[in-house]
């Protein structure tokens, strides 16, 4: 098996959690198919700089936030949403879920249908029509019958209820003090 | 209250389910919150991004984009050997070239008058265009601060035109060997190096790093090798050096041929010596040429080579957008454009055969800086097995990877023959009976024979 081949299965295996935490950083979905691409030519590029002591996921995590920045300075897609510390936490929660038992990130994903399923129906709802039926807050909002941004605060505490469900499983680490 | 959102306005057209649209708005509220409460937005905004991965058919994209990914890095690793290939096969084919523009002056000669001389010729290319069974060596020389080793390859002739071109390693063929640019050599490092091209009798083959090998009916996989390379690397100005050799040799050379007898075996030898006119630019070469008539040649006598060569009769097949400059001729900048000042042919008399080919480019001071010499081995003959990649055990890479299939491809079935090619009838066509030599694609033929 050649080296691209090893590297493919590396990259498969990571691929939802990249895939998730560009989503996180960068909201519009084309720019995080430009990076998800441009990401991963960086890293075979620069594979052998890789430490095989250390885990993969927080190299590749690494690649993807420069490859962020970079397109940033460039194009000027990219523009911060979060903030340092934001940032800081979020990644800090993507590199809690690959630690947990299972063999890809896709697998951790059970732990939050379960917690989606424990949603009350308004917050399931709301989370059934964004992120399942694909519908843009304007048009879920009125799928539901409420105005947009009550639908959006909905939306919001669907998923703040969500991240307690899952720091209650040990998906999510616990807010530091 | 809650609608039924199959009765929702959907925008049917959405190609892709998950969070879409306004995602600033989707995720205002985290953003409002980071400042006063970074941790819970940041783990909000992590759910948001799990919560995108449930969408219908997003697993199925990811790995997608995976594919693609993976597609543009292999691409980006067969640039890569490509380049690498490309280095060897110029490096491999500059001896080829030398044969096939030797073999273009002495049919030149041919052409142009009956002579005895000619029919010296003739008969010689009869002979090489037969040979089979037959090995030579090939020693290309180069001398100066910037090169100062000695290059091996043994070229195998089979039947029915199959041939095995195997290239020995600069850097650990020669005692001391130097590198380009007077580097030492490295051991190990020709592994990067293919070291063998070859025609089966069917299709012609080169040998890739890791036994592998690209395979195709025509030489056009290996002539892109060669063009794609031709302008990235001022180390590898020898074969485009070789073809405007070729581009210019029916403009300007002196030619004589003379008896002799080998003293050691006492066999007599016929010479041919073609010397590179000089003190003429080529426009005055071609200018004169259309000036003036070719003197009759004779024996022992020189023969002006004057005329237009692309305008021979017999020379249907030849491509000159290639030979008169074409895509190689983009990379003559780069580099001294000189022919060889002098080529060398040393024959049989009585069977023909070419004992050895010599061509020498001079420096300005009249020493040779380079020399590529072709020498008549023993005959031995291979089982056709031999000359194939798969008796090789080497396994096929799909050509059009390497870029193959272009329509200016196939410069010539003799592309990549090695010195063997130009025999025969083709041998006059010269500049496309080699490597590189702009030469149309037809089905694979028999190699013209250079004399050799």
């Amino acid at each position: 098996m050649r080296s691209e081949d090893f590297f493919e299965i590396l990259v498969r295996q990571h691929s939802d959690m990249l895939t998730a935490y560009l989503r996180g950083l960068a909201f519009d979905e084309s720019l995080v198919e430009d990076a998800f691409q441009e990401t991963l030519i960086t890293a075979w590029n620069l594979i052998d700089k890789f430490d095989r002591e250390r885990p993969f996921g927080p190299w590749l995590r690494g690649i993807a936030r420069n490859t962020l920045l970079a397109m940033g300075r460039k194009k000027k897609r990219y523009r911060h949403h979060l903030t340092e510390l934001m940032e800081r936490r979020f990644d800090e929660q993507m590199e809690r879920m690959e630690q947990q038992p299972g063999d890809t990130f896709a697998e951790q994903m059970a732990t939050l249908r379960d917690c989606v399923a424990r949603l009350g129906d308004d917050h399931r709802h709301a989370v059934d029509l964004v992120y399942i039926r694909g519908l843009d807050s304007h048009l879920a909002a009125e799928a539901s019958g409420l105005p947009e941004e009550t639908f959006r605060k909905r939306l919001y505490r669907a998923r703040l209820a969500l991240a307690e469900c899952l720091r209650g499983k040990g998906i999510f680490s616990e807010a530091a003090a | 209250m809650t609608h039924d959102p199959s009765h929702a306005p959907h925008d049917r057209d959405r190609q892709q389910p998950g969070p879409s649209g306004e995602p600033d708005a989707l995720l205002a509220e985290e953003l409002h919150l980071g400042d006063a409460n970074p941790n819970r937005a940041a783990d909000s905004i992590a759910v948001h991004a799990m919560l995108s991965l449930l969408a219908p058919g997003d697993a199925e994209r990811t790995q997608q984009r995976v594919k693609s990914a993976m597609a543009a890095i292999r691409a980006q690793i067969h640039e890569r050997e490509r380049w690498q290939l490309g280095r060897w096969v110029r490096r491999a084919s500059a001896a080829a070239v030398l044969v096939a523009a030797s073999l273009a002056i002495a049919i030149m000669v041919f052409q142009v008058e009956e002579t005895s001389a000619s029919d010296t010729l003739s008969r010689l290319m009869d002979k090489a265009s037969a040979l089979s069974n037959r090995t030579y060596s090939v020693a290309i020389r180069h001398n100066g601060p910037e090169y100062g080793n000695e290059v091996r390859a043994l070229l195998v002739l089979g039947d029915d035109d199959r041939f095995v071109f195997s290239f020995s390693d600069p850097l650990q063929g020669m005692p001391g060997g130097r590198g380009p640019r007077g580097q030492p050599g490295q051991p190990g490092q020709s592994s990067n190096f293919l070291r063998t091209l070859g025609f089966d009798g069917q299709e012609y083959w080169a040998e890739l790093p890791g036994q592998r090998c690209i395979r195709s009916a025509d030489p056009g996989p290996l002539r892109v090798l060669l063009s794609s390379v031709s302008d990235a690397d001022g180390d590898g100005s020898a074969i485009l050096t070789l073809e405007s050799a070729m581009d210019r040799l029916g403009r300007g050379y002196d030619l004589s041929l003379t008896r002799s007898t080998d003293s050691r075996t006492g066999t007599a030898l016929v010479n041919v010596i073609a010397t590179r006119r000089a003190n003429t630019t080529d426009q005055r070469r071609a200018n004169a040429a259309d000036q003036a008539g070719g003197r009759r040649p004779r024996d022992g006598a020189v023969a002006q080579m004057e005329g237009d060569p692309h305008r021979r009769p017999e020379e249907p097949r030849g491509d000159r957008s290639m030979r008169t400059g074409g895509q190689h001729r983009r990379g003559m900048e780069f580099m001294d454009a000189e022919p060889p000042a002098v080529v060398r042919i040393i024959a049989d008399a009585t069977t023909f055969e070419v004992v050895s080919l010599t061509s020498d480019w001079l420096a300005q001071g009249g020493e040779v800086r380079r020399q590529v010499e072709l020498t008549r081995g023993g005959a031995h003959a291979y089982p056709t097995d031999w000359f194939t990649p798969d008796g090789r055990g080497l396994q096929t890479v799909d050509p059009s990877r390497w870029g193959g299939d272009r329509p200016e491809a196939g410069r010539g079935p003799e592309a990549g023959r090695g010195p063997e090619a130009g025999r025969g009838p083709e041998a006059g066509r010269g500049p496309g009976a080699m490597p590189g030599m702009g030469r149309p694609q037809r089905p694979a033929t028999r190699p013209t024979a250079p004399g050799t």
